[in-house]
C-alpha cells in the first residue's frame, strides 16, 4: 500500500455513496475501531490528566473548606469561650462594685456615728463648761454683790444708823439681794 | 459531478468482500492524528500544571471543556452513568472535528453512511449495554412485555431504528451540506459567495449536528439507565 493516497484528493475507482451491501458493512468495521480507538486514546491522554487535575483541585478546595469549617468551630468555641470569660468578669466586677458600695456605706455609716457621737460629746462637754463657768460666775457676782452692799450699807451706817437700825436695813438689803441673784440664775439657765 | 467515495486501496477479503481504504478512512485518520496530538500535548503539559493554582489561557481552556461536558452530560443523563462521560466526549468531539475538516476540502467523515452508522451502533450498543447492566429485568421488560408481549416487535423496531435514524439524520445533513456547498462552487465565479455557505454548513451546523447526535445518544443512555 502506498502512502501516496495520504495527499491525493480522488482515487482511481468510487465506493457508491449509499449501497448497502456486505461491502459496506465489511468498510464500516474499520471506521468503528478507528472509533473506538480515539475514544482510548483521548481517555487516557485528555480526560484523566485533566479530570485528575480537576480532582485534585476538587480535593483541595474540599479540605480548604473543611479547614476552614474546623476553623470557624475553632472560632465559634474561642468565641463563646471569650464571651462566658467576660460575663464572668461583668459579675466579678458587680460583685466587687457591690462588694466596694457595702464596705463604703458601712464605712460611711460608722464615721457618721463616729462624728454624731464625737458632736454630742463635744456639745455636751461644752453644756458642762457653760454650766461650770455659770456656777463660777454666778458665785463671783453673788459675792461681789455682797462686798459691795456690806459696804455700802456699813458706810450708810456709819454715818445715819444707829446699831439697831444697822441690823434691820443690813438684814432687808441682804433679803433682797438673794432674791435678785435667784432670778437671774434661772433666767441664765434658760438661755443655755 | 460525483458524490461517491474515492477508494485508494482495496484489501481482498474474498471473492465478494474486499476491505477498502476510501477517503472516509483517510480523513478520520487525519481527524484522529489531530486528536491525538491535540491529547498528546495535553498529556504532555498537564505534567507541568499545578492544581493549586488559579488555571489560565490553554489549560483554562481545556479544564473548561471537560468540566463543562462532564456537567452537562450528568444533567443530560444521571449519575449512576457517569463513567461513561468520557465516551460521550470523544463522541462528540470526534463528530465534531470530522464535521469542521470539511472547511479544508476534505470529505468530511461524516458525509459517510459508513462513518455515521458504526457511530450510531456503538451508541445504541451503550444503550443496551446500560440498560441490561443497571436494571436488565426492567429493560427487556420494556422492549417484550410493555404495553403487552404482542407490541413486542413494534418495540423491537423502535429500539433497532434508533441508531438508523441517528446515523441518517448526521449522514444526511453533512451530505446535504456537501453537496449544496459543491453545487455552489460550480457555479461560475461563485467564489466569494460560499464563504458564508461554509460558516453555516462546516461550522454551525457541523458542531450542532455533532451535539445533536450526542445528546440523542447521551438521552438515550440515559433512558436505559432510569
Amino acid at each position: 500500500m502506498s502512502p501516496q493516497f495520504l495527499f491525493i484528493l480522488q482515487g482511481e475507482r468510487y465506493r457508491p455513496l449509499l449501497d448497502m451491501d456486505l461491502q459496506m458493512f465489511i468498510g464500516m468495521l474499520p471506521n468503528l475501531f478507528n472509533f473506538l480507538l480515539t475514544v482510548v486514546l483521548l481517555t487516557w491522554l485528555l480526560w484523566k490528566p485533566v479530570k485528575k487535575i480537576l480532582q485534585a483541585r476538587a480535593d483541595r478546595i474540599e479540605n480548604e473548606m473543611n479547614d476552614a469549617a474546623v476553623s470557624k468551630a475553632t472560632a465559634a468555641e474561642l468565641k463563646a469561650s471569650y464571651e462566658q470569660k467576660v460575663r464572668e468578669i461583668e459579675k466579678e466586677r458587680a460583685e466587687i462594685l457591690d462588694e466596694a458600695r457595702k464596705l463604703a456605706n458601712e464605712s460611711r455609716e460608722r464615721l457618721l456615728d463616729a462624728a454624731k457621737a464625737e458632736a454630742l460629746e463635744v456639745k455636751e462637754r461644752a453644756s458642762r463648761d457653760i454650766a461650770t463657768e455659770l456656777e463660777q460666775i454666778k458665785g463671783a457676782v453673788h459675792q461681789s454683790i455682797i462686798d459691795i452692799s456690806t459696804d455700802m450699807a456699813a458706810k450708810l451706817i456709819a454715818a445715819t444708823v444707829d446699831k439697831a437700825a444697822h441690823d434691820r436695813l443690813f438684814s432687808e438689803a441682804l433679803t433682797e439681794l438673794e432674791a435678785t441673784t435667784a432670778f437671774k440664775t434661772e433666767a441664765t439657765h434658760v438661755a443655755v | 459531478m460525483s458524490f461517491d467515495i474515492s477508494v485508494f486501496y482495496s484489501l481482498k477479503i474474498s471473492e465478494a468482500v474486499e476491505l477498502l481504504i476510501t477517503e472516509t478512512t483517510r480523513n478520520t485518520w487525519i481527524v484522529m492524528a489531530l486528536l491525538l496530538i491535540l491529547a498528546l500535548y495535553v498529556r504532555i503539559k498537564s505534567r507541568s500544571w499545578d492544581p493549586m493554582k488559579k488555571p489560565t489561557g490553554f489549560q483554562n481552556f481545556i479544564e473548561m471543556c471537560v468540566d463543562g461536558w462532564e456537567k452537562f452530560y450528568r444533567d443530560s443523563a444521571n449519575d449512576t452513568v457517569a463513567y461513561l462521560a468520557p465516551w460521550f466526549f470523544t463522541l462528540v468531539v470526534f463528530i465534531a472535528m470530522s464535521n469542521l475538516i470539511g472547511i479544508t476540502g476534505l470529505r468530511p467523515p461524516t458525509a459517510d453512511w459508513g462513518m455515521t452508522f458504526p457511530l450510531a451502533l456503538s451508541s445504541f450498543f451503550v444503550m443496551v449495554f446500560v440498560g441490561l447492566r443497571h436494571r436488565p429485568k426492567d429493560y427487556l421488560k420494556g422492549i417484550f412485555l410493555e404495553p403487552v408481549f404482542v407490541f413486542a416487535p413494534l418495540n423491537l423496531i423502535g429500539e433497532l431504528a434508533k441508531p438508523i435514524a441517528l446515523s441518517f439524520r448526521l449522514f444526511g445533513n453533512l451530505v446535504g451540506g456537501m453537496i449544496l456547498v459543491s453545487l455552489l462552487y460550480a457555479i461560475p465565479y461563485m467564489f466569494v459567495i460560499p464563504v458564508p455557505i461554509h460558516l453555516y454548513f462546516d461550522i454551525a451546523s457541523g458542531i450542532l449536528q455533532a451535539v445533536i447526535f450526542t445528546v440523542l445518544s447521551v438521552i438515550f443512555a440515559g433512558t436505559a439507565a432510569e
